[in-house]
């Protein structure tokens, strides 16, 4: 079993004259977690858009599992398993935190439409909803509107609606912004925990070096929309390309 | 949110009032109240597609019209059955919300309107130019309010207070269904596309289905209410299928509170009885009647259901004392 998650093949976009994108090819393998760094402008933001079916590529293809998924929409590659959170705060403000996870959830259990069944009578689901509360570290506040919470919590609960649409492969776009220290590590605790459990693969996207480097088992570095660097967190660190172009300002030898 | 027992209350109150009302008035009384309940059906299917989904049609005339046209072409034609007008009417208006939703929710908000805009003006036409079907400007005469036959028992529907327990029947089967509808995971789903729906497909639901969903629901319940009007007044109106009726459910659920469930219901009342009342006084109603409803859509917030269950819900945070 060492097929590959995610395979992505000379992928190519350009906004205008901003090449966003640039013949990148990666693989991704299950359990590695993995960071994508690069200074600002550099393509993470529309890697992960490519990826999640928000943009579509100039060229190139996007496999999951094996299943070319280029030209899926976004709801068909979630339900396939791969999943994104987002950077800026993208919840459901006046729902409560409890039914924000549970319309992910509904839609992975095949409940969503279901009309006449009262949502309070989806038991299973509630048992589940309340799981990845325990997990996100939100469940004291199930019963509140999601708009009502601190910035913390809802870039918990951000997270947490991604965990409960079950995905095998979730991008993080940069899960820590804007977080106090304490919010910072409890999370950061989390998607390593989670990830050991291994049913979730986790790739982050993060401008926070200290947490890049103590994370990850596998850093790749995106520059101008090309990757220029890619391995385990020694061999960015010493990869002179990188250095370069990023590090160089931030470890100088 | 106001005390459950209130809300019980105030549902056997209606119910009571209704029943009385159907057992104990003239025909007038009757005739006013049919309007309303029909009103409120086509109203509140209505609603779960803008309250709940966020999306405004102006072509919601159209379903009512596929409904009464269903109705009385079978009714003409084929038996004069009410039940067998009734499901036809559906089906012509299921198969019409379907066909133009599916163009229709591929776009939002100013877009989706225009769109609605443009198929009610097309389906419009066709009903006021195929005069060999439709009757043209005259509409479909002459429609007979049979006897409900169900086999064993043949319930007479002639009569105004007759009829009006058949409606009523309707009204409260409208009543429970969208009321499930609203409590079901459908509903959950819907209330979280007006949240917020670019988060929709990223938990893997397709907006587009859900949108279309919502959008057919409500074009059936519209067509359940063109179904109901027509056996009232035993003939379709061409202009029941005009743009501007659209303009009544849309009117009705803000003077309701689009965000309530009773909204749409106290607007019928409100918007059937108000009208009734100025169309006495004056030639130019329209006038009148457009003041007392702009005064009414922004002087309670959020409809009037919507105001008074935000001062009731006041009143009891201040008597708690906090």
């Amino acid at each position: 079993m060492n097929r590959p998650l995610l395979e992505i093949q000379r992928l190519n976009k350009s906004f205008g004259r901003v090449v966003a994108a640039h013949d990148i090819d990666l693989v991704f393998q299950p359990g590695v977690l993995t960071s994508i760094i690069g200074p600002n402008g550099a393509g993470k933001s529309t890697l992960i858009n490519l990826l999640s079916g928000s943009i579509h590529p100039d060229s190139g293809r996007i496999f999951f599992q094996g299943r070319e998924i280029t030209k899926l929409p976004i709801y068909r590659r979630v339900r396939m398993g791969l999943c994104r959170s987002f950077q800026v705060v993208n919840v459901f403000p006046e729902l409560t935190v409890f039914d924000n996870i549970q319309i992910p959830l509904l839609a992975l259990r095949k409940r969503a439409h279901r009309m006449f069944r009262p949502v309070a009578a989806e038991r299973d689901v509630h048992h589940e909803v309340m799981e990845i509360l325990d997990r996100v570290g939100l469940h004291a506040e199930a019963w509140t509107t999601a708009s009502a919470l601190s910035h913390g919590d809802k870039r918990l609960l951000e997270v947490g609606i991604a965990l409960a649409a079950g995905p095998k492969l979730l991008f993080l776009d940069e899960p820590t912004a804007g977080m106090n220290p304490v919010e910072r590590s409890k999370i950061l605790e989390n998607i390593r925990g989670l990830s050991k459990q291994g049913q979730t693969t986790f790739v982050i996207v993060e401008h926070d070096m200290d947490i890049v480097f103590s994370l990850s088992e596998r850093v790749i570095v995106l520059h101008h929309g090309a990757v220029i660097g890619d391995g385990t967190t020694d061999e960015v660190r010493n990869n002179p390309r990188v250095r370069e172009v990023y590090l160089g300002e931030e470890v100088p030898s | 949110m106001i005390h459950r027992y209130v809300i019980y209350g105030l549902y056997a109150a209606m119910t009571a009032v209704l029943v009385a009302v159907g057992l104990f008035s003239g025909r007038f009384m009757l005739y006013m109240t049919m309007k309303v309940m029909i009103l409120a059906i086509f109203a509140m299917g209505y609603n779960l597609l803008l309250g709940r989904t966020g999306l405004l049609s102006f072509g919601h005339a159209a379903f009512y019209a596929a409904g009464a046209y269903g109705l009385g072409l079978v009714s003409l034609h084929l038996s004069p059955h009410p039940l067998l007008g009734i499901f036809a009417g559906l089906a012509v208006a299921f198969i019409m919300a379907l066909v133009i939703g599916f163009f229709c929710v591929r776009h939002t908000e100013i877009y989706f309107a225009m769109l609605t805009l443009a198929f009610g003006m097309m389906v419009f036409s066709l009903v006021w130019n195929l005069r060999s079907i439709t009757g043209g400007d005259d509409g479909l005469v002459a429609i007979m309010r049979a006897p409900l036959d169900l086999g064993v028992l043949s319930i007479p529907l002639r009569k105004a207070n007759h009829y009006y327990f058949f409606v009523l029947f309707f009204f409260f089967l409208s009543i429970f269904l969208i009321h499930r509808i609203r409590q079901s995971s459908f509903g959950l789903i819907l209330a979280g596309i007006h949240e917020n729906d670019r988060r929709i497909e990223f938990a893997g639901l397709s907006l587009r289905n859900y949108r279309l969903a919502a959008f057919v629901i409500s074009g059936v319940f519209a067509g359940l209410a063109g179904t109901l009007g027509t056996l009232l007044e035993s003939n379709t109106a061409p202009f029941s299928a005009h743009w501007s009726f659209s303009a009544q459910p849309v009117l009705v659920s803000l003077i309701g509170g689009i965000h309530t469930f009773a909204g749409p219901m106290v607007g019928s009342l409100i918007f059937i009885v108000l009208r009734e009342i100025i169309e006495r006084f004056t030639h130019n109603w329209m006038l009148w009647f457009g003041i007392i409803l702009l005064v009414i859509i922004m002087g309670f917030r959020g409809g009037v259901v919507g105001a008074l269950s935000g001062l009731a819900r006041r009143k009891k945070t201040d008597s708690t004392g906090t």
